[in-house]
């Protein structure tokens, strides 16, 4: 395993434990962000070509679209209580 | 590589071309600027056709009116894009 | 051999760093939240005792791909392709900032701007240094320690007149 692989795999790992160990919801969606960003370039850096690459970028929009729905639905919930 | 140089030169020019003869705006006229959401020719226009002369080079070869083509969608894309996307 | 895959590692995450962090607070991340969700998180950093400037920054780059999504996407697609991928993730990155309602300025910049950088420097540190860089770039400020980062980028905004 090349070096690089192994740092963005140890601070994927370093988030998955740190968004279980968050009672905030919001402030899990900061950690979500960065392990989204992890996973993007392990997808790049894995799958060597060009499709590996698009595939990454679609991942990483739809995650932040993902994240932007639910910190919307945050602030909605907050209004109704 | 001057080829190469000369089809993205081609497909910039083709795009600010087409987006002024389809009375796209210079610079968007809401201040500040980095809030607005106006398309114009200077921020988005070169940029989508910079890139998808890029998608169309990489799938079909280097080919000049495939550059043409990539100018022409490049403006098309920004005249529209508040119809495409919606506002806000 | 290990020592200096490990320095090369570091300059291009302190690149990646001053790039992103330059390019989103001068397109004014730090003013105002873009998005309803961006103000939630911020108020929330604000309770733990972080700046809500720098907290508005954090909440930005979590609800739309800014700055920070457009200097990975853009090496990534450098590390795979050469120049061109460059431009084709700066198109990407444009129609992802318009399907979040952001005017998509930092993204589509940062990526710009980060193929430049890695187009002179590829001699020296190749494309791959740069995709571990930014993660190690979005680590100290999304992962690491959120008041004291939020802090660091309220000073950095209210240096360069983005925020009181």
């Amino acid at each position: 395993m090349d070096i690089i692989e192994g740092v963005i795999g140890f601070i994927a790992l370093l988030m998955v434990f740190r968004i279980f160990l968050t009672r905030s919801r919001a402030r899990k969606l900061l950690y979500l962000c960065c392990l989204s960003f992890c996973i993007s370039a392990l997808i790049a850096l894995y799958v060597k070509s060009p499709m590996g690459g698009i595939v990454a970028i679609i991942y990483f929009i739809s995650s932040t679209l993902t994240s932007n729905a639910i910190a919307y639905t945050i602030e909605q919930v907050k209004d109704i209580e | 590589m001057v080829n190469i140089i000369l089809l993205y030169l081609i497909s910039l020019i083709t795009s600010i071309v087409v987006a002024l003869l389809l009375k796209v705006p210079i610079l968007p006229k809401k201040k500040p600027i980095r809030f607005s959401f106006e398309t114009s020719i200077v921020f988005p226009t070169p940029i989508l056709a910079l890139g998808i002369e890029a998608i169309l080079r990489n799938l079909f070869g280097n080919y000049i009116y495939l550059a043409f083509i990539a100018g022409l969608f490049g403006a098309l894309l920004s005249k529209y894009a508040d119809k495409l996307f919606g506002e806000v | 051999m290990e020592i200096l895959d490990i320095i090369k590692l570091i300059i291009a995450g302190i690149i990646c760093w001053i790039n992103f962090v330059l390019i989103d607070t001068y397109f004014g991340l730090p003013e105002k939240p873009g998005v309803l969700g961006a103000k939630t998180i911020g108020e929330k950093i604000k309770e733990i005792g972080g700046n809500l400037n720098g907290g508005y920054f954090m909440g930005n780059i979590v609800c739309s791909p800014d700055a920070s999504a457009g200097t990975l996407l853009a090496s990534i697609m450098n590390y795979l392709m050469g120049v061109k991928g460059g431009l084709i993730a700066a198109l990407l990155v444009w129609i992802g900032n318009r399907l979040c309602a952001d005017p998509g300025y930092a993204g589509t910049i940062g990526a710009l701007t980060i193929t430049l950088i890695i187009y002179l420097l590829h001699p020296i540190i190749g494309a791959k240094y740069f995709v571990g860089g930014m993660i190690l770039a979005i680590f100290s400020i999304q992962g690491f320690e959120h008041k004291y980062a939020s802090i660091l980028l309220g000073k950095i905004a209210k240096k360069m007149n983005r925020g009181e």
